[in-house]
């Protein structure tokens, strides 16, 4: 499944990184399928999927690491096709950061500006900016084998970034490092972003991180991008189960569709019928999605309300700020999520009976 | 980890004293007084002095170092481009090939110097040229020097993170600048490695040079086996002291320097 | 369809152009060693089956008299000298290799014992002997086993041997110099084994009652196979072509392939037969190799270096 996006930035100026119909096989595996993608200048862009999903062939082709089997490349509005990796005016920050042992920090920074003879004043001063910028001043003589994971991180970002590159690609730069170190630095490198203006292009398997950080994300399965936007929009609108459930969880509700015209859409589930908001394609099985945390919770339920199904509680997991709980209703399993916002508030033990609100809002149809 | 037990430590001791029992008789009647290499008598240096004066084992140290120095220098260039191709570029039957780069390693020494023999004699039969001599020691040594060289390069290359050159290369480096900057730099341990060993191997080789020598470029080994054979005197006793005291020497330097690094 | 190459280490290539690479920098190391010890060992192989003519000189004509010669059919009737010669090599390199095994294992278990300097120092006196002119090693030997020595006064105060006689020459000498000599060849690639070696599983096997032999074998020698082997080819490979040795510590009365070769090349001016007598000894370490390789894997000679 393909996605589209617009080809031409609202702004005018040319894509950032713009690919299209890219194609990568390794042997019998197709790693990438036709990809279209096309990165506005300026933003904060998240590649996420779980592994061999084929966002770092991705990555490393657009660096110029790779080659493609089929497609193009465009950074900047041009066509980086015969442009070798040396030329292209991108840089990347690898997953294993790949400092040069021989040299110490500083030479490690100043390398690309050495690379392209930049006259030793300017380069001293851009060397100077970035060290501060990325905080490593005091590191400048040490070798990359005297640093901890956090320093090597910085130095590799400064040794790419002091190049100005048009993109900066990240190869899953925290996955090495500890949660709370890696929570400190996505911030950094968010800020950093928003300060430098540099269209970042980040890969990440990690859902938190990519929702945190990113303007926009693409999440791939099997070569593919199975859906582009916005964070908000792809967790409180995913379109396929994958999204789905990688962004986060939902519960999943086979459906058949009753009822569709201009004013209200209405579906036949195993346990009765339900309204939703959006209308609904005309197939005969639909797989309705509904967030934990959307589903309410009641002893009984209230007059002529909608939207109610009869539940059985199964399980009850407390997790300290909420309870999760696992709920049947006829032949399908349903998840809630009640926060504690009171307390003494009202909590369900496991086989109590109890109704569930699925608000008409909130349950999405999933176009697989 | 528990101490070693009495049992080992015997056994250990036993065998160190075999293994330095030569060395040490070596050093130790290179200083007896007696003439032709009998038992102990007293204590003198003047077999060392003699040493000095003797135009045989003076042109032997030169033949050696200098058959050393050349073979050295060819077969590290000659090595150390095997081992980098080997290990980067493919190419039809390279399997073959660098299956057949082992084999001058693991074939005895005095096949590969006879097969060597006798085909300096064809190439003498052809061409006049390739009279028994440094030459042809040279070009010996070089032969059976670079596959090691290969060897060691190559797995040193292979153990190379290719992210380096990667990022070289993402930060601007052209393919001529990531070898001069990062690859070179980063193989160069096991270059100077493989420079090690070829030469120690030179130095110390005795079976090679001996079917590939002609009159005149006799080299220290060859010399301490014609004199043994005849008999031993004390002042082949102090010539093998030095070359041992040298050996040591060596050792321990490159031992040290390994540590530094 | 263009060749669009690939890119390694950052670098693109067409298929051409890594051709043209692999020429230029493997090309002039394999044509060297192609040219001077490749084909002249298939030179060996081809003058084995040619013979020797009435000066000395090699005559091209086919025939297979070297091999039946060494097999000990030669032209008067069965003469046993050179199969055994050739038995008393093959012995003599797996009794060599088998002390050496036998005096190694130890040594190296010692040494991966001693604590933190120690252990340097230990493995430093093992090195120092490895870097030590071989030869220079040897002939010392000479000099211990000599007649007024003091191994050779004791021997023959126990009446081993008769007063006066020196304890070599002697296939005993060249036995005992042999391990001395090969023995450090034998313990480095070992102790790099030794050293890896994960004890948990030999604590874990006797927990469950192993006896220590058990432990040894099930739990501790597959974990240092990869040295074993690599060093055993090793010792066993230069054991089966050593003329030195036998030549200073065993004389005219132990005879081993390499000095035969060596006469073949020497005075006997018999070069045919001499390549016969060097196809047989790559033979031997062929087979041995193949023989070795089989148990170990590749690993094992990848370790050696």
């Amino acid at each position: 499944m393909t996605v589209r996006s617009t080809m031409v930035h609202p702004h005018g100026s040319p894509p950032a990184v713009e690919v299209e119909n890219l194609t990568r096989r390794f042997g019998e595996i197709t790693a990438l399928q036709q990809i279209h993608l096309s990165i506005h200048p300026g933003e904060f862009f998240s590649l996420l999927g779980p592994s061999g999903c084929g966002k770092t062939t991705l990555l490393r082709i657009i660096a110029g690491l790779e080659v493609p089997d089929g497609g193009t490349v465009r950074i900047g509005g041009f066509n980086a096709q015969d442009l070798p990796a040396c030329r292209r005016p991108v840089n990347t920050v690898f997953q294993s950061y790949a400092l040069f042992p021989h040299l110490d920090v500083w030479n490690n920074v100043a390398f690309g500006l050495r690379m392209k003879k930049v006259p030793r004043s300017e380069m001293q001063e851009r060397v100077q900016r970035v060290m501060a910028l990325v905080e490593i001043e005091s590191l400048a003589t040490r070798k990359p084998s005297q640093l901890s994971g956090g320093q090597k991180q910085r130095v590799a970002l400064a040794r790419a970034i002091v190049n100005e590159p048009q993109v900066l690609l990240l190869d899953e730069p925290l996955g090495a490092l500890d949660l709370k170190l890696r929570k400190q630095l996505q911030m950094e490198l968010r800020n950093l972003q928003r300060r430098l203006g540099i269209t970042f292009l980040y890969v990440t398997h990690d859902q938190d991180e990519a929702l945190a950080l990113s303007d926009r994300i693409a999440v791939m399965r099997a070569g593919n991008v199975e859906q582009l936007g916005e964070a908000k929009e792809l967790y409180e609108r995913p379109r396929t189960r994958f999204v789905s459930q990688f962004l986060g969880s939902c519960s999943l509700l086979e459906a058949t569709c009753k009822r569709s015209d201009s004013e209200n859409h209405v579906v036949e589930t195993a346990s009765g019928e339900l309204q939703v908001t959006r209308p609904i394609p005309a197939r005969d099985r639909i797989t309705l999605a509904i967030r934990p945390e959307k589903v309410q919770l009641a002893r009984a339920r209230p007059s002529d309300a909608v939207n109610w199904v009869p539940v059985r509680i199964e399980q009850a997991t407390y997790v300290g700020s909420g309870t999760q709980y696992e709920l049947r209703t006829g032949s399908q399993t349903l998840r809630a999520e009640v926060m504690n916002t009171q307390v003494g508030s009202t909590e369900f033990a496991p086989h109590q009976e109890g109704w569930a609100h699925l608000p008409p809002g909130a349950l999405i149809v999933l176009d697989d | 980890m528990k101490r070693p037990s009495l049992p080992l430590w015997i056994n250990a001791v036993v065998l160190y004293v075999f293994l330095y029992a030569p060395i040490a008789v070596v050093v130790t009647y290179s200083l007896n007084s007696a003439r032709r290499g009998g038992p102990w008598r007293g204590f003198t240096t003047e077999w060392y002095g003699r040493l000095l004066h003797s135009p045989d084992k003076l042109s032997a140290l030169r033949n050696t170092l200098i058959l050393a120095v050349a073979s050295t220098a060819v077969s590290t260039v000659l090595g150390t481009m095997l081992g980098y191709g080997l290990s980067r570029y493919a190419f039809p039957a390279k399997r073959f090939f660098a299956w057949l780069m082992y084999i001058p390693v693991v074939i005895p020494d005095i096949v590969a110097a006879v097969a060597m023999l006798m085909f300096f004699a064809l190439l003498r039969n052809l061409t006049g040229l390739f009279e028994l001599g440094l030459p042809t020691m040279i070009i010996a040594h070089i032969t059976f020097q670079t596959p090691f060289i290969g060897i060691i390069v190559r797995s040193r290359l292979t153990d190379l993170d290719p992210a380096m050159e990667e990022a070289a290369h993402d930060l601007g480096a052209d393919p001529w600048q990531t070898f001069r900057h990062v690859t070179l730099p980063l193989m160069m341990p096991g270059v100077l490695a493989g420079a090690a060993l070829a030469f120690t191997l030179s130095i110390d080789d005795f079976v090679v040079s001996f079917f590939t020598a002609g009159p005149g470029s006799t080299t220290l080994p060859i010399l301490i086996y014609s004199s043994v054979k005849r008999g031993i005197t004390p002042d082949i006793n102090a010539l093998s002291t030095l070359i041992v005291l040298a050996s040591i020497l060596g050792t321990l330097t490159v031992t040290l320097l390994r540590r530094r690094q | 369809m263009t060749d669009r190459g690939k890119v390694q280490f950052g670098e693109r290539l067409t298929l051409r152009q890594e051709w043209r690479r692999s020429l230029l920098t493997s090309g002039p190391g394999i044509a060297w060693v192609t040219l001077f010890l490749l084909l002249p060992l298939l030179g060996i192989v081809a003058i084995s089956f040619a013979s020797r003519g009435t000066y000395g000189d090699v005559q091209w004509k086919f025939t297979l008299e070297n091999f039946r010669r060494f097999l000990g059919f030669g032209a008067f009737g069965f003469d046993p000298l050179y199969p055994k010669i050739i038995a008393r090599s093959l012995a003599m390199a797996a009794a060599t290799t088998m002390l050496c095994i036998l005096a190694a294992l130890p040594l190296t278990l010692f040494i991966s014992r001693l604590p933190g300097r120690f252990k340097q120092l230990g493995l430093m006196l093992l090195v120092i002997p490895f870097w030590t002119n071989m030869l220079i090693r040897t002939y010392a030997w000479q000099i211990i086993f000599s007649s007024t020595g003091w191994l050779a006064r004791s021997a023959a105060h126990l009446g081993w041997i008769a007063p006066g006689d020196a304890l070599y020459p002697s296939s005993f000498a060249v036995f005992v110099v042999l391990t001395c000599d090969f023995l450090p060849v034998l313990a480095l690639p070992l102790y790099a084994s030794v050293e890896k070696i994960d004890w948990s599983i030999a604590e874990a096997a006797s927990d469950l009652g192993a006896d220590r032999w058990r432990v040894f074998w099930h739990a501790l020698l597959p974990q240092i196979k990869p040295g074993l082997i690599a060093g055993s080819i090793l010792v066993y490979i230069a054991a089966t072509g050593q003329f030195a040795i036998p030549d200073l510590m065993g004389g005219a009365k132990t005879v081993l392939i390499g000095n035969a070769i060596q006469q073949q090349f020497g005075f006997s001016r018999d070069w045919p037969f001499g390549s016969a007598i060097a196809c047989l000894a790559m033979g031997i370490v062929l087979i041995g190799l193949w023989l070795f390789a089989r148990s170990a894997g590749e690993e094992g000679r990848k370790t050696i270096l």
